[in-house]
């Protein structure tokens, strides 16, 4: 155990990979900063250049642009009023109203300190559970398999979307289009549409990066450009004191297990962590009238919770080889390019890979901490840099990244194709995460259904009667079952006011 | 909003229906008994079609609950109809020279043709970006990644051997 960790220190401390995280955490900092821009197509775009690296250097760069970018849409939220990221949007609510206040250095430390801490706890739990869940991972068959796919499916379905029949359609285009290519268990072709360069399947990395960053290019070329009230233009982080911590222990460690266990959850991502965490913190507190009036607790809960759901979505990514959010998703993508399946197989082949990831997380969440310190001025500016300038630039970095995969033009069409999908799917409400799931969960949902009715002479029913798949699969029927009855939150007050503008 | 919410619909439905004729038609290898290449692609198209059905029956409705206010979303859409197929054009046509004129060349006019579609008007901006762009993709492409981007044919061919 001791040399597994002695290892993926030696992978991690060294100049070229602390730069690579310190600078990931920079980037997902900016690119969470920027409205329209998030984690996941960060992720997606830095996927190719994660090919060039060694596994470790690259996962470690996709996992610290994933943490930074959770904490980097708070900066936008309270400065501007406009998170950067959906995982903001609770953090609008009382740190607008600080920023307001004059007290936008002290909102952006709390922001900085919680998600920080709730990060590191996540981050403690998938180092605690996922060797373990791994081990338990590795008694699976087709059937569990099989279950965990539908699980991850059905809870993007019920929870992760604004209508789970748009959700249901768009996962269901994932699943569909993942069936491009080569059957996998009998070799025939299927979709070819009539020529040869569909035969490997549809590449999975200029899909992600058409739908998202392509898609939301589109999507700004036809809106226009929007530009966010600017309140605050210049700004230091102030940390909070130890005292101030300590008073909001409680509700910290409260908002980190809600957002861990969230995160874990396959489909359920850090936007729900953050509205769940602000509102156990409403809930919980001894003055609920003063939520949405400027408090630190109102940081503090959405924010401890968003972060902390970051590792929570790596530990049924890391064990089962299922995301755990859309950015996970991606991450997926990191693994692939360096021809690595993640799940518990890889615990047992590449164990310091995992842990070199634990540590690079570790370090990406204490990073933040300082990034924070510093950079918000200099990331409120980049705020301001107008869309007009940047949209292109994405537009190219995503292009020449899908074509560097295997340079052919081939990932170029369908970069472009999945993008006016995304686009699409954007303007009509069908998100685009159930797309990404199911095009990544298409081929292991496939082939364990195939290969599970084999083995059960072609009934489904012994599916539910083995102990671990009939657990995952109640849990998968609870899910809708859930979201086919939730009920929409109460919105009031300040929180009502923004939802409307 | 709601004759697009339709139209998408139906080419789902249609295009889900399209589909499921070809897959249907995938009946080698009975091996896997009734599991055949055809058995999953038709079971996700089903379920489309259904879904399909079932929003475009969500939209009738919605319309009927809701009603008026929706002229000044109509004139606001003709225009920002023209500036996505603009992009679209302009994206379609940098894909297809891409391999004529090569990426050197034909990038940074791209680039200022895109900043000015989304209504750039800063000159030194656009000029500086598109080339300061360029130069950094061939940088981090060409010599960090050793990913070999088109050079196009001919003169252009020629330009871009100087560079990378």
């Amino acid at each position: 155990m001791w040399d597994i960790w002695l290892g993926s220190f030696q992978a991690i401390f060294n100049v070229t990979t602390l730069l690579l995280i310190w600078g990931g955490v920079l980037m997902g900092c900016l690119l969470g900063t920027i409205p329209g821009l998030n984690a996941t197509m960060g992720t997606a775009l830095l996927i190719p250049f994660t090919f060039a690296m060694q596994p470790a250097n690259g996962l470690a760069l996709l996992a610290a642009v994933y943490c930074g970018g959770t904490y980097g849409g708070s900066i936008s939220a309270i400065l501007f009023n406009v998170p950067g990221a959906p995982e903001a949007s609770a953090t609008v609510f009382d740190g607008y109203a600080m920023a307001k206040k004059g007290q936008a250095g002290q909102a952006l430390g709390y922001a900085v300190m919680s998600s920080c801490l709730g990060g590191l706890f996540s981050v403690l739990v998938l180092n605690l559970v996922a060797p373990q869940l791994a081990r338990v991972a590795l008694t699976f068959s087709q059937p569990e398999y099989f279950a965990l796919a539908v699980t991850a499916l059905t809870l993007i379905a019920s929870l992760g979307s604004k209508g789970m029949k748009k959700a249901a359609i768009s996962g269901a285009f994932g699943l569909l289009a993942a069936t491009v290519g080569i059957d996998p268990l009998t070799s025939d072709m299927r979709f070819p549409f009539g020529g040869k360069s569909l035969i490997g399947g549809i590449n999975f990395i200029p899909a992600i990066i058409g739908a998202f960053a392509v898609g939301e290019v589109l999507s700004r070329a036809e809106t226009g450009i929007q530009k966010g009230e600017v309140v605050v233009t210049k700004v230091s982080t102030v940390l909070p004191r130890i005292r101030d911590i300590l008073r909001m222990k409680w509700l910290m460690l409260r908002s980190a297990i809600i957002g861990t266990w969230i995160g874990i959850l396959p489909g359920v991502g850090a936007t729900t962590a953050a509205f769940v965490g602000y509102a156990e913190a409403v809930r919980w507190s001894k003055h609920p009238e003063k939520f949405g009036t400027g408090i630190p607790e109102g940081i503090a809960g959405p924010e401890t919770a968003n972060n902390a759901a970051t590792g929570g979505a790596m530990v049924p990514l890391l064990t089962l080889g299922i995301p755990g959010s859309a950015t996970t998703a991606v991450i997926i993508g990191g693994f692939l390019v360096h021809g690595l399946q993640p799940g518990p197989m890889l615990f047992l082949n590449q164990p310091k890979l995992m842990y070199s990831i634990f540590i690079a997380m570790y370090l990406a969440n204490i990073f933040m901490l300082f990034a924070g310190l510093g950079v918000a001025k200099v990331f409120s500016n980049f705020a301001k840099v107008r869309y007009s300038l940047i949209g292109p630039c994405i537009f190219i970095f995503a292009a020449i990244g899908s074509f560097g995969i295997r340079n052919d033009m081939t990932d170029l069409w369908i970069m472009l194709f999945f993008g006016v999908i995304g686009y699409f799917m954007n303007k009509y409400g069908y998100p685009l995460a159930p797309m990404i799931i199911g095009l990544v969960l298409g081929p292991l949902t496939e082939v364990s259904l195939r290969r599970g009715l084999r083995m059960t002479d072609f009934q489904l029913a012994p599916f539910l009667f083995r102990p671990i798949a009939g657990g995952i699969l109640v849990i998968a029927m609870v899910s809708i079952l859930y979201g086919i009855l939730k009920k929409k939150p109460k919105v009031t007050g300040e929180k009502k006011a923004y939802f409307t503008d | 909003m709601f004759k697009g919410e339709i139209t998408i619909c139906g080419i789902i439905f249609f295009a889900s229906l399209y589909l499921y004729t070809i897959a249907a038609g995938y009946k080698g290898h009975e091996i896997y008994g009734k599991l055949g290449p055809g058995f999953w692609p038709k079971l996700i198209l089903i379920c489309m079609m259904v879904l399909s059905v079932l929003v475009a029956f969500d939209a009738f409705r919605a319309r009927k609950t809701s009603a008026g206010g929706k002229g000044p979303e109509v004139a606001k859409s003709a225009g920002s109809r023209i500036m996505f197929f603009s992009a679209l054009i302009l994206i379609v046509a940098y894909f297809f020279l891409l391999n004529v004129i090569g990426f050197i060349a034909l990038t940074p006019f791209f680039l200022i043709a895109f900043m000015v579609l989304l209504g750039e008007k800063s000159w030194p901006w656009m000029v500086g970006l598109s080339i300061g762009m360029t130069v950094l993709i061939i940088l981090a492409f060409t010599q960090a990644m050793y990913v070999p981007l088109p050079r196009g044919v001919g003169i252009f061919h020629q330009f871009s051997v100087l560079f990378y």
